[in-house]
């Protein structure tokens, strides 16, 4: 490795490194930059794997991971699969994602290794996959919108400890149902996305509103932002699971000793509006007309807590029931 | 928090830690800690959908203000101080027509029953359900009257039922021992225990919590945490200003009072505690009031051998000019106030026999910076020749509260070559470099707990007076005797006295 390498690797540029030796020519573009006159410092909490198949994909993920790495330091791996195009069957590239620290003088980084793979190089993926995921710390597998199923996906699935998806603008959410199954730790940004919308449902429902008023809605309307229907669908879903609703007759849903219309409406503008009404004439209006959050503050959280969340199973169930 | 039996869909929420509507009074509302602290703070709650929209904040001081010129001076301060900038005007809009300001004096009967009607207008208007927070930002001396009035105007009772009624009380809470005494007197006349969070800003700090993850979540360090393996404990809190023009505050608080008392004595207690039974905020409190009553009291007529004080003198802090304490505004020519304190302590309890733990807080010193290290017991051998043992030392596991918070940890490794050569080398986590996300203010997290209900991170009246107690006699010391104070150069680590603690028993002070 050249000096020019070291001060293109730690300014962001790829640098082609054999495929064979990634981790050692990683090495010692590390052990040069050390020797530097400007202090590094390496992290890694978490080992991401961004999966995309195109160009459109890669550019979307790469988008969601840079967000992601700036935040959380990782060793970022994009496998990048193009079926139809010629070229060596397989490349690598490494980078760093480096940041000056708090305070100026340290330079923060991680690390980031593209494999290309054409024809096929995706054969090899898996196996290059197994070879540089870091030990001892948690695997995200990143894939822009829902993933296809494929062998790599199976073998990224078994090694992940959590598959971050976004099933915004999806027309159905059954496929997402079925890879939930393969790994319960689907974290879907769509469903990150409601998170503010629940929370101000759930707080409406505080006393001194009365929450057994829940048991006895007649009428659930929906108004929000549209191309959100996965959202939409994911918080009726929600509120299905929540309150044990049943099976879906003429438009109404089942509900105990009674039935629930369900009316969704799309709108021009952010945020989401829903109206309940229940027997006896009470109504409850919610509106959450918060900022989306951003796509760092999504990703971010799909790394915590609320990236495993349990509601979030129970709720894609019962929202594909209902879309059924 | 509501309860998921009362409302289904707070059941398995990730977010469960949105706290129920209700209005916040802050007295001392025209000071300092307002603009800078306390407004920020839940700005940035607000920012990050923490706070119901239904909340109200209302400001309560002497000084002539209305609810527009309130909003527009917290506008400002949440531009230069909130945690999230540049502020984002959709939030700080809905935010803002929760903040108004009501004028009264804290001891006008008449001022508590305007505020007692503005709040329940407040109510009505926002469908508030009557939940108070009072903060008494205000200075000290007002504390009494500001909770004999509370109870007076029926703002707060001792019922303890439904809509929640709490009172956060700043520090200092007392002067001393009988003070302190007096006003959880005062307090509970008014109060129960469970609505009284008196806050010590240094628990709401991240560092201060991870270290009871440290402990308590690890199966590595607990079983070393104790007399057999660690052979003292040094905890510094140092800050690189001098007293910054509060010679008027600092001349009557001093170092031992404005540091050690509260921040320090609760980062020793929770290094020194057992393991609580549950993290349930009294479990918690048992266990660090077991330590300040554990702490031996030092011997009458040998507290010289156990504390040192000093006061800095001229001298360049990072190479900015610091003017001598004697010459700061407010201070008067000749006084004793200490501006350094450093301390030998022993806990007598079975855990810690005989383990030392130095404490060291100081003004005008080299850096800011807030450490807790463990040094432990040197190899029994050393195994490796003379030559090589020159670089073996103690390990030492350090846990960085401020700034650059973080946990490190030194052992000795081989140096590379064809000779047994032993060099110190350290293992280092930063929350800065693992978690790339800023942490909350601790403002932030105390004042969303209190929301909560929780108090596991606020001080109970027991745990104040203890620390009093073994405070109180070191002043008592002081006041009897006719020894002069150390004097150091401002940007040491302290006068050679402070040093001398330690040398005395073998050991010296870490260099944070």
């Amino acid at each position: 490795m050249t000096s020019a390498d070291l001060e293109r690797f730690t300014g962001g540029a790829a640098i082609g490194v054999d495929v064979a030796g990634i981790e050692r020519d990683l090495a010692a573009l590390w052990r040069q930059a050390a020797t530097g006159t400007q202090a590094v410092t390496r992290a890694c909490s978490w080992n991401l794997v961004v999966h995309a198949e195109g160009d459109a994909a890669l550019d979307k993920a790469k988008l969601l991971a840079d967000a992601l790495v700036a935040i959380v330091p990782s060793r970022t791996l994009v496998l990048h699969h193009r079926p139809n195009a010629t070229g060596p069957e397989i490349e690598a590239f490494v980078t760093a994602n480096c940041r000056l620290m708090p305070g100026g003088g340290k330079l923060l980084c991680s690390e980031e290794i593209t494999v290309e793979s054409r024809g096929k190089g995706s054969d090899y993926l898996p196996s290059l996959t197994r070879a540089l995921l870091v030990p001892d710390i948690p695997t995200a597998v990143l894939c822009a919108g829902l993933p296809r199923e494929s062998a790599l996906l199976q073998e990224l699935l078994a090694a992940g400890d959590r598959l971050i998806i976004d099933s915004h603008g999806a027309e159905q959410l059954q496929p997402i149902e079925r890879l939930g199954k393969a790994l319960p730790r689907v974290a879907d940004l769509a469903w990150l996305r409601t998170a503010p919308w629940r929370l101000a449902v759930a707080a409406a429902f505080d006393a001194p509103v009365d929450g057994s008023m829940l048991f006895r809605l007649t009428r659930v309307k929906l108004q929000c932002q549209q191309g959100w229907s996965s959202e939409a669908r994911l918080l009726l879903g929600w509120l299905g699971a929540r309150l044990s609703w049943g099976t879906v007759e003429d438009g109404m849903v089942q509900r105990q000793q009674g039935r629930v219309r369900l009316d969704t409406e799309f709108v021009e503008g952010p945020g989401m509006h829903v109206e309940f009404e229940a027997e006896g004439g009470g109504k409850v209006s919610v509106a959450a007309m918060a900022a989306p959050l951003s796509d760092e503050a999504l990703v971010t959280a799909a790394l915590g807590p609320r990236g495993a969340d349990r509601l979030y199973q129970a709720s894609l169930r019962r929202a594909v029931e209902l879309e059924s | 928090m509501p309860s998921p039996e009362a409302n289904p869909l707070r059941a398995g929420l990730v977010d469960e830690r949105l706290p129920e509507p209700c209005s916040i009074v802050i007295f001392g509302a025209s000071g300092d800690l307002t603009k800078r602290k306390l407004i920020p703070a839940l700005y940035t709650l607000a920012v990050e959908g923490l706070l119901a929209p239904s909340m109200a904040i209302v400001g309560f001081a002497r000084k002539d203000s209305s609810d527009e010129a309130f909003r527009a001076e917290m506008k400002e301060a949440c531009q230069k101080f909130a945690r999230h900038r540049p502020l984002d005007e959709a939030v700080w809009e809905t935010f803002a027509k929760g903040l108004f300001y009501q004028v009264g004096d804290y001891d006008d009967a008449a001022s508590y029953q305007k505020l007692k009607a503005r709040l329940a207008e407040i109510d009505l208007a926002r469908g508030i359900n009557g939940n108070r927070v009072f903060y008494l930002s205000t200075p000290p001396s007002n504390f009494p009257v500001t909770i004999a009035q509370l109870g007076a105007a029926g703002l707060v009772s001792r019922d303890g039922q439904k809509p929640f009624r709490r009172v956060i009380i700043e520090k200092p809470f007392g002067t001393d021992l009988a003070t302190a005494r007096q006003l959880n007197r005062d307090v509970l006349k008014v109060l129960d225990e469970a609505s009284v969070y008196r806050i010590d800003h240094y628990l709401g700090k991240e560092t201060v919590q991870n270290l009871m993850v440290l402990r308590f979540a690890n199966g590595l360090f607990e079983p070393l945490w104790n007399s057999r393996y660690v052979d003292h404990v040094q905890i510094t809190g140092a800050e690189s200003l001098g007293i910054e023009g509060r010679g008027g505050y600092f001349e009557q608080a001093g170092i031992l009072r404005d540091m050690v008392q509260n921040h320090l004595f609760q980062v020793l207690a929770i290094t020194a505690m057992e393991p609580p039974v549950s993290m349930a905020s009294d479990d918690l409190r048992d266990e660090k009031v077991k330590v300040l009553k554990a702490l031996r009291p030092i011997p009458e007529g040998r507290f010289d051998e156990f504390v040192v004080r000093g006061q800095y003198r001229e001298g360049t802090i990072a190479g900015r000019r610091q003017i001598s304490y004697q010459d700061e505004p407010g201070v008067t020519k000749g006084s004793k106030r200490e501006s350094y304190v450093a301390m030998k302590i022993f806990i007598d309890n079975w855990r810690w026999a005989g383990v030392p733990f130095y404490l060291r807080s100081a003004k005008a010193m080299p850096k800011k910076v807030t450490e807790v290290a463990l040094v432990f017991r040197e190899a029994p051998l050393r195994l490796f020749g003379e030559r090589a043992s020159q670089g073996q030392s103690p390990n030492v596991l350090a846990i960085r509260i401020q700034p650059d918070e973080g946990v490190s940890l030194r052992f000795g490794a081989k140096v590379p070559g064809n000779t047994m050569e032993i060099q110190p080398v350290n293992m280092e986590f930063r929350y800065g470099t693992s978690f790339g996300s800023e942490p909350p203010e601790a403002y932030e997290r105390l004042l969303l707990d209190c929301m909560l209900g929780d108090q596991a991170l606020f001080t109970r009246g027991d745990e104040v007076e203890a620390s009093w107690k073994w405070v109180s006699r070191i002043h008592q010391a002081w006041d009897a005797s006719t020894g002069d104070v150390e004097s150091y150069e401002a940007g040491t680590w302290g006068p050679a006295e402070g040093d001398r603690l330690l040398l005395r028993d073998g050991h010296r002070w870490r260099r944070p």
